[in-house]
């Protein structure tokens, strides 16, 4: 029976698809790679923020203990004077400053791990990148080369 | 959030595919019903399912790493998020 050369171009036409979504897969699959990378940059601008953060707030705690220290100092220091309603107000101030304080270092050691998380799961796309990418080049290749010999068999028969 | 938007375009790369397989396949029971069975044979759909088989195994692993990076990275923004709103 003559060989149908619609099979024929139908061979051809696939292999240089196959082809062609090869290069296309393993470039996009690179981009995954840089894409990861993107992701672990920006996880760890929002911990540097939180930590930030934290710092100041000690510092603001600091500076809200200091000025109590001092209130109450003054207060020994002058006797004879009320100092009552500065001390509650800067008593005040150091648990509100401490709340804060409190709760942002709570949040930084929850975002220490997850930065640590996106940074191992960061790394494992990576890896699977590199792994696959070899992988498909290796099974790409051996796939066009049946094709390829397939459809050379096929023209040889036709001539 | 960028891992998962490039993982989406190598998925839609591999579904692209899919209809090319299908017309191959019918490119080679053809051949194999009208003309030649060795020939047929020796195009390995094998060494091709195994290209298909490869990416969507490893579309799945990189969509799993995607989604914890992804809910690892939204969790971190919020806390940044809360971190600068009491100061």
């Amino acid at each position: 029976m003559d060989v149908n050369v619609r099979d024929l171009n139908e061979i051809f036409h696939f292999g240089r698809s196959l082809q062609s979504f090869l290069n296309a897969y393993i470039g996009v699959l690179s981009q995954v790679g840089s894409a990861a990378q993107q992701d672990y940059t920006q996880a760890r601008n929002n911990f540097n923020t939180i930590r930030t953060y934290t710092e100041s707030a000690e510092s603001n705690l600091q500076a809200a203990e200091r000025e109590l220290e001092d209130a109450i100092d003054t207060a020994n220091d002058y006797p004879e004077e009320d100092h009552s309603d500065r001390i509650e107000y800067l008593e005040a101030m150091v648990e509100e400053k401490r709340m804060v304080y409190e709760r942002n270092k709570e949040a930084l050691e929850e975002a220490e791990s997850l930065l640590h998380n996106v940074k191992v799961n960061t790394d494992m796309v990576w890896e699977q990148v590199w792994r696959s990418r070899n992988q498909i080049q290796e099974t790409g290749q051996n796939a066009l080369r049946s094709i390829q010999k397939s459809a050379n068999a096929i023209a040889s028969y036709k001539k | 959030m960028y891992t998962r938007i490039r993982i989406s375009q190598v998925a839609r790369h591999t579904d692209r595919l899919r209809p090319e397989m299908e017309k191959l396949q019918a490119a080679i029971k053809r051949v194999r019903e009208n003309w030649n069975d060795v020939v047929a044979q020796g195009i390995q759909t094998g060494h091709i399912n195994m290209v298909i088989g490869a990416c969507n195994t490893i579309n799945s692993e990189l969509v799993g790493l995607s989604t914890s990076i992804e809910s690892d990275l939204s969790r971190l923004e919020e806390l940044s998020r809360l971190a600068t709103s009491t100061m």
